[in-house]
């Protein structure tokens, strides 16, 4: 089947088996690898992209669900090799970064967050982040970083 | 690269190196963030094929047959390999060679495969893996240690299931019990526990000309990798190449596994001669990967009346589960540390490793000591209460420190914070006025403080020293910059970081000319697994020896450009100084480029010596880590629901490298703490697992998230590199048992099972209230 949807803001077009997800069309057929596999059961949250505004774990929604829709990836919060979001320099300046499997799916939920919600508190954070699982850092320095970001007023 | 001196807890004067003790920013974090970093899912070859496992998922069985012709029958499958196509040795046994990559004859446990599928998707592996027909006859089982041991029991191996006894034995048990005033016995149980790394095993095995086959991968040990993927294809170890690729976590799940899944993925390559992706789903990783042993510790302690320790006797039995693979290093630690951080004139330890149906158990983070500290750690605290003693001050009285002796007979000569641990916990925690005003709690909600304290053995001590070398390689090029490869895994750790900074500083290079590469095995010599937190000392250590061995050489032409005496020439900073005049690092660099003067060095470091006799005595390790966790938490009487809300982590990490690095650790150790305290017990029924997902296992999430203050205190190793010691284990070590000493002090019940759920909780509240 056909899928068209937009991604990162542009339109892309993708000829997919019916039961693809839209994990496997954005890493497998669209090649944005930038977006993690972690349990492909929607339970861990690495996977997480935002889809018409809305964080979703990718690997539990159909690629067939997405038709006509628009998908925010982690390679479209900043351009290649150009100046990094606040969220992304946030995690790196608070060390929230450690493995990194979790980061891409965390920055996603917390841009999803910050969108909605641009003054959130740690628990409002924590909240918003509760489905988006990290073994290494103990959650701490990802909860200042989110805190950090939403600090930064986007226009600087 | 950005320098945050800001968060370095001590100031660094002129004399302090420029990089280490400092909160240098990850280097892999831009990438990790922008989601560049290559993960090995995340790399593809030209006509690369996908594998799949076949799983008969019974406990124990003979297996009489494996037709793979039904898959065979699937179009765009490729091939199926089995035990009979291993051109090498069906065995991929870490330390004892008990297990075959693939059974031939018995399956031992439901992690076993038989078969690998090659297909052109893994969507199509998959399926056509449940096609394979595998005919099995089930054959009685045994799915507790204890059982195991009987004579009677079902062998899982032939010759007994009890593989494995270490014996500790130190002065008179017997006159030690008669001393005390008190004793105190219990038996504590501990069960398995996932390591939940985020990202699963995974390998990609690509076949080169000449013979040669090269192994990508997520994994901890490249060389253990080599030595499995070379034994299955019976190819010498210089035709294998082990690349790790990013590795998504490990916490000792990416020790030994990764040999099992990349042997796979190297047979089916070698078979079809094409590229073989293979990378497991979450619940074949629960599957196939080593949990945590699940132990039962029979702990007996006695103590005079003024509190001081005159002797313990300890029994620990071990599930080592089908195969024996790290048990012989993790259970040898185990009975090693089991007694506590206590100097007790008179011991008798035996640890037994015992094999069931059940899955494998190895490394996780601690190495077969959180389980033991549990016991001696409740212990303690139930001892405590029985003198009427403070527990904060029943560990000072016994702890070890320098010119004590350890369990193993060990005296103890340097780098031992361990009492300041204890202290700083105390104080910062405000321990004195929360243990008396949480006692006062009556309503619904109670809270409680509780401590544990630990010290681990660095490294692998006397039961590894085969494997406990390694290896750097430092390039400089004509540029000044500077490309190391190293044995040690990144793995999350920050390793590739603190190696920066410990080169640059070691060198004198400017940091930012300095790269380090994840491990290729092609490059480094065999340097032994990333594990025990050896790797910061190890690879540091070597990365160090080199540098020297570099400034050497290159000093003798700094001198000469300099006009100075080789011994009076300087490097730091990225400069080189002497004779009253200084170039930079690149000037040199360039100038050994002309004057054809090599500028590539090898290090090598290994570690001391390091001895166990038979009755357990001996320098069993090198040197030791210490820490000490107070944890506080609010219990509701009604539900049973505990809720950890503070955690005092002192750790005595010899020197801080990196302080936000460090932080980073303790604060995830910390939570893996509260997943073992508090949650986390994969469940298994007839050797099936019945959590076998991240709904079912349940790990801390962001809401669960104490406050945590950490508390660094740096007891100096004068063998470490600027006198650092390991961090990887200690902080996932001291913290479960501070919590259930907390809910104890909370509810005033004590339990000697962990995870201490609120289900268990209710239950002796209930009970207590109906008594
Ligand atoms: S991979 Fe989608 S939630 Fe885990
Ligand atoms: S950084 Fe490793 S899982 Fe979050």
């Amino acid at each position: 089947m056909q899928v068209v949807l937009t991604v990162n803001g542009r339109t892309r077009t993708a000829e997919v088996p019916p039961a693809t997800t839209l994990l496997e069309l954005l890493r497998e057929h669209l090649g944005l690898r930038g977006t993690k596999c972690g349990c492909g059961n929607g339970e861990c949250g690495a996977c997480t992209v935002i889809l018409d505004g809305e964080p979703v774990t990718s690997c539990i929604v159909f690629a067939a669900q997405c038709q006509g829709r628009e998908v925010v990836t982690i390679e479209g919060l900043s351009s290649e090799g150009g100046e990094l979001d606040r969220i992304q320099q946030a995690f790196i300046d608070a060390g929230a970064v450690q493995c990194g499997y979790c980061t891409p799916g965390m920055i996603m939920s917390a841009a999803a967050l910050l969108a909605k919600n641009p003054h959130p508190s740690r628990d409002d954070i924590a909240v918003a982040l509760s489905g988006n699982l990290c073994r290494c850092t103990g959650y701490v320095k990802i909860v200042d970083a989110v805190e950090a970001a939403s600090l930064v007023n986007e226009e600087d | 690269m950005t320098d945050r001196t800001d968060k370095s807890p001590c100031a660094p004067d002129a004399s302090s190196p420029p990089h280490v003790g400092r909160s240098v920013t990850r280097v892999d974090a831009e990438d990790k963030v922008r989601g560049t970093a290559r993960y090995v899912d995340d790399l593809t070859f030209p006509n690369m094929l996908h594998a799949a496992l076949v799983f008969p998922g019974v406990a124990h069985a003979h297996l009489k047959g494996v037709d793979p012709s039904p898959a065979l029958a699937i179009p765009g499958v490729h091939a199926v390999a089995v035990a009979a196509d291993i051109p090498g040795e069906n065995q991929i046994g870490c330390v004892d060679k008990d297990q075959p990559l693939m059974p031939e004859d018995r399956i031992r446990y439901t992690g076993d495969a038989v078969a690998v599928v090659v297909a052109d998707t893994p969507t199509l592996a998959r399926e056509a893996a449940l096609a394979v027909r595998v005919d099995t006859a089930e054959l009685p089982a045994v799915f507790d240690a204890e059982e195991a041991m009987r004579p009677d029991a079902p062998s899982v191996h032939d010759g007994g299931n009890t593989f494995l006894h270490f014996r500790v034995r130190k002065g008179d048990i017997a006159k030690g019990f008669e001393e005390a005033d008190t004793v105190v016995e219990r038996v504590f149980h501990t069960y398995h526990q996932e390591h939940s790394y985020l990202e699963p095993l995974g390998t990609i095995a690509v076949p080169e000309e000449g013979g040669s086959i090269t192994i990508y991968g997520t994994m901890q040990c490249p060389y253990y990798v080599q030595k499995a993927v070379a034994t299955v294809l019976g190819l010498p170890l210089s035709r294998v190449r082990v690349r790790q690729t990013v590795t998504g976590g490990g916490f000792g799940g990416k020790e030994d596994a990764p040999n099992e899944i990349c042997a796979c993925a190297a047979l089916a390559a070698w078979k079809t001669g094409r590229p073989v992706k293979l990378i497991h789903t979450r619940e074949e990783d629960f599957y196939r990967s080593s949990k945590r042993h699940p132990m039962s510790v029979s702990f007996k302690l006695g103590a005079k009346a003024n509190g001081r320790f005159t002797a313990v006797e300890i029994r620990v039995v071990a599930d080592a589960g089908a195969y024996s693979t790290l048990s012989p290093v993790v259970i040898f630690r185990a009975a090693a540390h089991a007694t506590g951080p206590y100097e007790i004139p008179n011991v008798k330890t035996d640890a037994y490793g015992v094999y069931t149906n059940r899955q494998t158990t190895g490394a996780f983070r601690g190495f077969g000591q959180p389980q033991t500290i549990f016991a001696n750690e409740s212990v303690v605290d139930e001892m405590a209460e029985r003198l009427g003693i403070d527990p904060v001050e029943l560990r000072l009285k016994n702890c070890l420190a320098v010119g004590k002796r350890t369990a193993t007979g060990q005296l103890l000569t340097e780098s031992v914070g361990l009492p300041e641990t204890i202290e700083k916990a105390r104080d910062v925690s405000d321990w004195e006025k929360k243990r008396v005003s949480y006692a006062g709690d009556n309503g619904r909600i109670r809270r409680g403080i509780g401590i544990g304290s630990i010290y681990y053995g660095v490294s692998l001590g006397a039961k590894g020293l085969l494997l406990d070398a390694s290896g750097a390689h430092l390039n400089v090029y004509r540029d000044g910059s500077v490309r190391i490869a190293v044995g040690g895994t990144e793995m999350g750790q920050g390793l590739l970081t603190v190696l920066c900074q410990i080169a640059a500083d070691s060198l004198g290079a400017p940091i930012e000319s300095i790269h380090v590469d994840h491990v290729d095995t092609s490059v480094v010599p065999d340097s032994g697994p990333s594990v025990a937190s050896r790797t910061t000392l190890m690879s540091g250590n070597a990365v160090i020896d080199a540098a020297t061995k570099l400034k050497a050489t290159m000093g003798k032409v700094a001198a000469d450009m300099l006009g100075a005496s080789p011994d009076a020439i300087e490097f730091r900073g990225g400069f080189v100084r002497g004779g009253g005049g200084s170039v930079t690092f690149a000037d040199v660099a360039n100038e050994c480029w002309l004057r054809n003067v090599n500028t590539a060095a090898e290090g090598w470091y290994a570690a001391p010596e390091s001895t166990f006799d038979e009755n357990g005595q001996g320098n069993a390790y090198a040197v030791y880590s210490y820490a000490t966790h107070v944890a506080e938490v609010e219990v509701d009487t009604e539900s049973g629901e505990i809720r950890l809300i503070r955690v005092t982590a002192a750790h005595d990490v010899g020197r801080i490298l990196n302080p936000v690095t460090l932080e980073g650790q303790i604060e995830g150790g910390v939570l893996q703490c509260a997943g073992m305290g508090l949650y986390e017990r994969m469940k298994t029924s007839s050797g099936d697992i019945t959590t076998p997902d991240f709904s079912t296992y349940i790990i801390p999430t962001a809401m669960d998230v104490p406050e945590i203050e950490s508390v660094f205190i740096e007891a100096r190793y004068s063998k470490g590199p600027f006198g650092a010691k390991g961090i990887g284990e200690t902080p996932a070590m001291p913290g479960a048992v501070a919590i259930a000493n907390a809910v104890t002090h909370a509810t005033g019940i004590r339990f000697y099972e962990l995870p201490v759920t609120a289900e268990a909780v209710r239950l002796a509240l209930s009970e207590r209230r109906d008594q």
